[in-house]
């Protein structure tokens, strides 16, 4: 028996941390149920000015929200107890290196040649004519300049025996990440086609950009396309597209599957270098079954970008800060300024870049003389690759345009939300701040390219999120912590809080990987409390980690593929008879035209019409007998109707007998129908008589 | 790839991979980039090489004659000559058991000659001695003295062996020549305008003389003179009083009076280059500069712009005078720079601009000169009571300049959208694509082709700003610095454009000298390295001087006959938008003639086709004439209590024309000549005309007809849209919701203008958008209609001082919500019955 608590029973001195750790725990689940148990799909829930009058009835955020507040203060208390610490952080180099001699570089050249496809990109017309030759100005000024840098810094490819001798020292963990990845590249590629269903016209816009492109008729590639984003947007796309053709949504999607398994990857090289390797295995994990990561990375527009990019560039950074080596500072330059090609939310990770940076530079004593030309690197690398669209932009300022449509500060749309809702400027914007911080927690995010009733995290991951902000607002001052709370908030603040209609699920990606950062802080802080106690229950710290990332990649991919599937959350009819019906227009080929029957839901500039069928003539079509006499009949005709407008179709069959009645049922809603067709032969159609 | 790009792209390759090499050599210098060791080194090489090929090849193809001898035990000077080359050897064996020889050789060896000695042994321990002797080539390049023009020989002797500084000032005297005859030759022909900007300098001048120096409000030496609207001319006016006096008015004193006062940009940019900037070849700069093409074909009129760049630039270099060598040249700095600041309104920014970056630049010497600047205080004191004066006098304020022309400052937007607007102005201004490339300004102030700044100006700018970064704490290029980022200070507050930036010029023109010198000085110290004894260094330098003087000269020259040869062709758009081309050719050649031939002409004179077209009346026209001429077209002299005569001739452009020809009103339309443009399609025609007999009756039906609304169906907002509107007299009603503010629709006389719209569907929006033209007093009325209601809800507001082609909104503050018919009135309040409205944009929101 005495064996049995020596075994079992925990030191007096470690009781109370115990009981602490526990007690935070058990407030933290209690935190979560009443949040989870609120109602916050009443539109009263979001009116603040009664939130302290309601505190009893859970129509408000504010109960569950205090008791995460004395969850949070507990596990510090706790955590303090037990000494818990974070992990050391690596050092950074801080010594003045003298000046290298000087080498051959193509520095002028490099800037000349930015500039003058900057000079181009500003002229609609030219920059259309010599296209090929502006893409390939840019590539060379920024190879030139990348071969400067890396002849004057030095740097030489790593030999065999290197390479051997890093495969030997870290293959386990090189086993782990690939596995890792696979587990990521699974959830986001197992049958793309259909999940999330269905194509959306968004989709199809990237698609038509890609095949603008794939023909030559886009040659400009720093020309501003659809959604304001440059044609180098779209060249991923267009590749996938060129390989796999355009009869399916895959083609497009596969760019999203690929940028988001690379967003776990970075996500582990910044953690893994950060905070070490057991931390940032969790955090790739959480991230790599975080429902709302795997839908963004299946569907087929570009703001998974944002999460692949801060990753990126928090790691080219932190690698930059720490060896002070030329080529990381290279490379952080040119992501920097890709960061502004691509979806607008990633304009925000260079800005976290320099602020990690800058906060190393004001706490560091000698860094800024160490790292001083790393910056100016860094920069001039960001300035060559971004003067292209510095130039586009000049002649077409649509820099900000999606902010300025979206904005809430932008325009009157403050001023309109005060008077729609009564609120007062700073309730609007605490209102808009919890709607985009309680979506990663406790309620849905309704709309905005996902419209899931339940929020990103499961749970049992949501507690450990809140848990890990808790111990990143303690441990604030700590140069990684301040960058992943900069990481977490900057996307939930600028994409959300301060847009209209938060939460802005498609705006928010790049606070996705922070999250998943944040909440393998919180649950490694568990265990490594756990594993400094002096009893068995130490050996539990792994089984925790193991358990909670299994029952949490469990109840997310259930989620994701059983229940947000099956409730039809996504399902969108518009989106879907722009999907299906691709085939029946595609059998149109040239001798034929489609004319649709959809106003005002479904118009044929649509982005899926276009991407699948691109040479077909489609028109928007008000049947009357003028119109039906007007129609060009040296072609056979397809009218396709939207199920609201079926009548008129009938009418029209009618009129023009002996066509093919043609009648499709939802996909996954049978009893519902998806559109009606008529097609009619051009003979039929000279038949016609008003 | 087009060949302009690709031409591009390899010019800039080219230019900016030898300048990265450049600055290799710099950083590996690491103290003094002019010094270029290392290049030197490297070109020292590359000239061997070639040197001793050229030795190679000159040795075999040379005559035995001129081959070197070998000497061998001689002393004779006269057989050095004349003693063939020959080889010998000699054997000797050593002697046995001795383990080693000494060979003894005595040799006597001419200068410049070479002696080789070969010692072998064999295996049997002989010896043998092989002796060759050479004389040492060198090189006989055709020297001067081989020239039969003893004269010519004579003069290029002495103009090679000139010393450097008296050779650069000869160069610069006549760069000086040049630049003056590039500008006088041909100066009424090119520009082929002839603005009414120009004309009023010397119109003014010549009634303030008339007025006894006293202005249009009778004031006496008035600060400013009114043009049009907006009082912006000063120093020009004053400028023009003593040529008019002397010469009277005329297109090539007006202008030649201004090429005269752009010496005082020419000049000091040489005198900057060589006093502060330490250039070796500072003549450059007057040679460049005069090849900038905005600034050759600016320095041709007499715009108010060239004044300002020209006492600017005085000002730049006595305050360098002041700052580095005489304290005492500041009062000549306030002088020109008050000068300045009278020439030209958008000057003014620039001008405070560079005086604030100076002060703040040089403060520490500010402060030692104290007490002289106190006194130069006195004398800005002195420049400032004009322009108190006016302020006091006059109700008008620099926002009314603003506004004049079209400046965002005035708009009603958010100061952060103005700030950002100005610093992307400003970057405009000094932008290379701006500069080098194709600009938007209008075609009258290009030369095709040319950019404003040359291309192959580039590199070496780029040189010299590098050069001038390099040496940023030397207080001259500083100041060159601060003067080009202040030029398009001025500019940037309305937008760029190249009159209002011209000053940039002069920086560029500094810095590109300053870069084409480093690199002429670069490669002449190289060759000194490679010290070609028959070619001393003093010769080499003024040879490269002479070379680039010449290729300068050249260019000048080359630009002037393109332009007084091609530039009338260079556009074809002679009209208002264009270039305004005819004022010449209308006035000085047709119009006066014909009023002093003929003593009961009159003409009647289209104002249509130039701005401030009333200031060539006064211009062109003597006093005594000037009854006889009225501005106006033919519509505007219709009453048929006074039908035209014969003796009225009117001048109308072809297009005026091709409608008075087809137009019933008009009988007996006879061509009395006509006036080409420079490519020979008929500019201008003049003619009699006749009214018709019942002119009275048909007036009175045009009038009716111009009342009586049309209506037209149009796609608008994914709808059918019926408009009844007024008649329109220019543009399309499409063009009123094209989203392009640029297009209008144009009523037909009628004011206020109307439009109805039927929507076929009902409209939700809360507010209508609408652009018109220029107005400073008018009224917006709309009726909104909610659907199936004949009851309209009505929206009227005025608005009046709003700037150019004002944005306005009317809300819908009392709704409806939807509506499907409305009415929109807008009515000028200056204008009567039968104006001209303009709509540029109509949106619903």
């Amino acid at each position: 028996m005495k064996a049995f608590f020596t075994r079992f029973a925990l030191p007096p001195e470690q009781r109370g941390g115990v009981a602490l750790l526990l007690l935070a725990l058990t407030t933290a689940a209690a935190a979560q149920m009443m949040l989870l148990l609120s109602y916050f799909e009443d539109p009263a829930y979001w009116d603040m000015r009664t939130w302290l009058i309601a505190l009893g009835n859970n129509t408000t955020p504010l109960p569950g929200l205090a008791l995460y507040v004395l969850a949070g203060t507990l596990l510090i208390l706790s955590l303090r107890t037990f000494g818990w610490r974070l992990p050391a952080l690596p050092e950074m180099r801080c010594e003045a290196q003298s000046a290298p001699t000087p080498r051959f570089g193509f520095w002028l050249t490099a800037f000349g040649l930015a500039i003058l496809a900057a000079n181009y990109a500003a002229r609609p017309v030219e920059s259309q004519e010599n296209g090929y030759a502006l893409a390939l100005t840019w590539i060379l000024s920024l190879g030139l300049f990348g071969y400067s840098v890396l002849n004057q810094s030095g740097w030489q490819t790593p030999n065999r025996n290197e390479l051997r001798a890093w495969w030997k020292q870290n293959r386990l963990e090189v086993v782990a990440v690939l596995f890792l990845l696979a587990l990521a590249a699974l959830f986001r590629a197992y049958n793309v086609e259909r999940i999330p269903y269905s194509m959306v016209n968004d989709e199809g816009e990237m698609g038509k950009g890609a095949l603008c492109l794939l023909r030559g008729e886009c040659r400009n590639i720093f020309a501003i396309a659809w959604a304001s984003q440059p044609y180098v947007a779209y060249l991923p796309y267009a590749l996938s597209v060129g390989l796999f053709g355009h009869d399916a949504a895959a083609p497009v999607r596969l760019v999203s599957v690929v940028t988001g398994v690379l967003a776990v990857l970075f996500l582990y090289l910044f953690a893994r270098e950060a905070f070490g390797r057991p931390l940032a295995l969790s955090a790739g994990a959480i991230l790599a079954v975080l429902p709302y990561h795997i839908h963004f990375s299946r569907l087929g527009v570009d703001n998974i970008a944002d999460s692949l990019s801060s990753g990126l560039m928090l790691w080219l950074v932190w690698r930059a800060m720490r060896s002070g080596g030329a080529g990381w500072y290279l490379l952080a330059g040119i992501v920097s300024g890709l960061c502004f090609y691509t979806y607008p939310g990633s304009r925000l990770a260079p800005a976290l870049g320099l602020l990690m940076w800058g906060w190393a530079a004001v706490t560091r004593h000698g860094f800024l003389r160490a790292h001083w030309r790393g910056l100016a690197l860094w920069l001039a690398a960001a300035f060559l690759t971004v003067a292209p669209l510095v130039g586009t932009y000049q002649s077409n300022p649509e820099f900000n345009q999606r902010l300025e449509s979206v904005g809430l500060l932008q325009g009157n749309r403050l001023q309109e939300e005060m008077a729609y809702t009564g609120l007062s400027a700073a309730q609007v914007l605490t209102v808009q701040f919890f709607k985009s911080f309680l979506v990663f927690i406790n309620t849905g995010g309704p709309f905005q390219f996902f419209s899931s009733p339940r929020a990103y995290f499961s749970p049992i991951a949501a507690v450990f999120l809140m848990s890990g902000l808790a111990i990143a607002i303690w441990k604030f001052h700590d140069l990684r912590v301040l960058t992943l709370l900069a990481w977490f908030f900057a996307p939930l603040v600028f994409g959300s809080a301060l847009t209209v209609g938060p939460p802005s699920n498609q705006r928010m990606l790049g606070s996705a990987p922070a999250a998943a950062l944040l909440t393998a802080l919180g649950l490694l802080a568990v265990a490594q409390a756990l594993s400094v106690l002096k009893s068995f229950l130490r050996h539990l710290s792994v089984v925790l980690v193991v358990v909670v990332l299994l029952l949490d990649g469990w109840q997310n991919t259930r989620y994701y593929f059983v229940e947000y599937q099956q409730g039809h959350f996504f399902e969108d009819l518009n989106n879907e008879i722009t999907y299906e019906s691709r085939m029946l227009i595609r059998s149109l080929q040239d001798s034929g035209r489609l004319f649709l029957i959809g106003e005002p839901m479904t118009r044929v500039h649509y982005g899926n019409f276009g991407y699948f069928n691109p040479d077909v003539e489609k028109y928007d079509f008000n049947p009357s007998p003028e119109a039906l006499n007007a129609l060009p009949k040296d072609r056979d005709a397809l009218f396709l109707a939207i199920p609201s407008r079926e009548a008129e179709l009938r009418r029209i069959a009618e009129q023009i007998p002996g066509g093919a009645w043609i009648a499709e049922q939802r996909r996954n809603q049978p009893e519902y129908p998806l559109y009606f067709a008529y097609k009619v032969s051009k003979e039929q159609l000279q038949s016609y008589r008003p | 790839m087009t060949n302009q790009y690709f031409v591009t792209l390899f010019l800039l390759v080219i230019s900016l991979a030898a300048l990265d090499y450049l600055l290799l050599l710099a950083r590996r210098n690491e103290v003094q980039w002019l010094s270029l060791r290392a290049l030197q080194t490297a070109g020292q090489r590359v000239f061997a090489w070639l040197l001793r090929g050229w030795e190679v090849l000159r040795h075999r193809l040379s005559a035995p004659s001129e081959q070197a001898a070998f000497y061998y035990e001689t002393d004779s000077s006269e057989q050095k000559e004349s003693v063939p080359h020959k080889k010998t050897s000699a054997e000797y064996e050593i002697p046995a058991g001795a383990g080693m020889a000494h060979v003894r050789i005595e040799a006597e060896v001419p200068p410049e000659s070479v002696l080789q000695i070969t010692i072998t042994t064999d295996r049997q321990g002989r010896a043998f001695v092989h002796r060759e002797a050479r004389r040492r080539l060198r090189l006989r390049m055709p020297t001067l003295d081989r020239f039969s023009l003893s004269k010519l020989r004579q003069v290029s002797i002495q103009v090679l062996q000139m010393p450097a500084e008296r050779l650069a000032i000869w160069l610069f005297l006549l760069g000086i020549a040049t630049y003056l005859l590039t500008r006088l030759i041909g100066l009424t022909d090119f520009p082929i305008y002839f603005f009414g900007d120009e004309a009023i300098q010397t119109a003014t001048a010549a009634d303030l003389v008339r007025d006894g120096f006293r202005g249009a409000r009778g004031i006496f030496l008035p600060t400013y003179f009114q043009n049009g609207l907006y009082f912006n001319l000063s120093a020009s006016v004053y400028l023009q009083v003593i040529p008019y006096l002397l010469f009277g008015k005329s297109i090539f004193v007006t202008r030649a009076t201004s090429v005269l006062v752009t010496l005082l940009a020419a000049v000091p940019v040489g005198l900057i280059l060589r006093d502060f900037l330490g250039a070796k070849r500072w003549w450059l700069g007057t040679l460049l500069l005069s090849i900038v093409p905005a600034w050759f074909l600016h320095s041709r009129t007499a715009f108010e712009t060239v004044l300002f760049v020209s006492f600017y630039t005085a000002f730049l270099y006595f305050y360098l005078s002041y700052r580095l060598r005489n304290p005492e040249q500041v009062y000549w700095a306030v002088v020109f720079a008050g000068l300045a600041f009278y020439s030209y309104s958008p000057g003014q920014l620039v001008l405070a601009l560079t005086g604030v970056l100076l002060f703040f630049s040089d403060l520490t010497y500010h402060w030692k000169q104290r007490a002289i600047l106190l006194k130069a205080l006195g004398l800005v004191a002195l420049f400032a009571l004009p322009y108190v004066r006016f302020r006091l006098t006059i109700e008008y304020s620099p926002l009314d300049h603003l506004r004049s022309l079209g400046s965002y400052w005035v708009q009603p937007t958010p100061l952060a959208d103005k700030l950002a607007r100005f610093a992307s102005e400003y970057l405009r201004g000094l932008s290379p694509g701006y500069w080098f490339f194709d600009s938007p300004d209008m075609a009258r102030h290009q030369m095709r082709g040319y950019g404003h700044i040359p291309l192959w100006f580039a590199p070496f700018l780029f040189t010299g700003l590098i050069l001038s970064l390099w040496r940023w704490r030397a207080s001259a290029f500083r100041t060159v610095l601060f003067a080009a980022l202040a030029a398009p200070a001025g500019a940037a507050l309305a937008e760029i454009g190249i009159t209002r930036a011209l000053v940039f010029v002069v920086p560029a023109s500094l810095l590109t000298a300053l870069g084409l010198d480093v690199i002429l000085t670069t490669a002449e110290s190289l060759s000194k390295r490679l010290e070609s004894r028959r070619l001393p260094a003093l010769v080499l330098g003024n040879l490269v001087s002479l070379l680039a003087f010449a290729s300068l000269v050249v260019i000048n020259v080359a630009m002037l006959a393109d332009s007084l040869r091609n530039g009338p062709t260079w556009y074809t758009d002679y009209g208002l938008y264009g270039m305004q081309y005819g004022a010449k050719q209308i006035y000085q050649q047709t119009v006066v003639p014909a009023l002093k031939a003929d003593s009961q002409a009159r003409f009647y004179i289209t104002p249509s086709w130039a701005n401030g077209a009333e200031h060539f009346v006064n211009f062109f026209v003597p006093r005594e004439f000037q009854s006889r001429v009225a501005l106006g077209q033919i519509y505007d002299f219709i009453n048929p209590d006074h039908p035209f005569t014969d003796n009225d001739y009117f001048v109308a452009t072809w297009l005026e024309f091709e409608k008075i020809r087809n137009d019933p009103k008009f009988t007996q339309v006879t061509v009395r000549s006509t006036i080409p443009y420079p490519n020979g399609e008929t500019g201008f025609y003049i003619f009699n005309a006749r009214l018709v007999e019942n002119i009275r009756q048909v007036l009175a039906e045009e009038d009716l007809a111009r009342r009586t609304p049309v209506e037209q169906t149009i796609e608008w907002m994914g709808q059918s849209v019926r408009v009844r509107h007024s008649q329109l007299s220019g543009g399309r009603l499409e063009d009123l919701i094209d989203g392009d503010p640029e297009t209008l629709a144009r009523g037909e006389r009628a004011n206020p203008i109307f439009y109805e719209f039927f929507f076929s569907q009902p409209l939700a929006a809360s507010e209508l958008v609408l652009t018109t033209g220029s107005m400073r007093d008018f009224d917006v009325q709309v009726l909104v209609y909610p659907p199936g209601e004949t009851r309209a809800i009505e929206y009227s507001k005025k608005f009046t001082d709003l700037p150019d082609d004002p944005t306005v909104t009317i809300r819908f503050e009392n709704g409806p919500a939807q509506f499907d018919h409305l009415v929109l009135l807008v009515r000028d309040n200056n204008q009567g019955a039968v104006a001209q409205v303009h709509i540029r944009e109509i949106q619903f929101r």
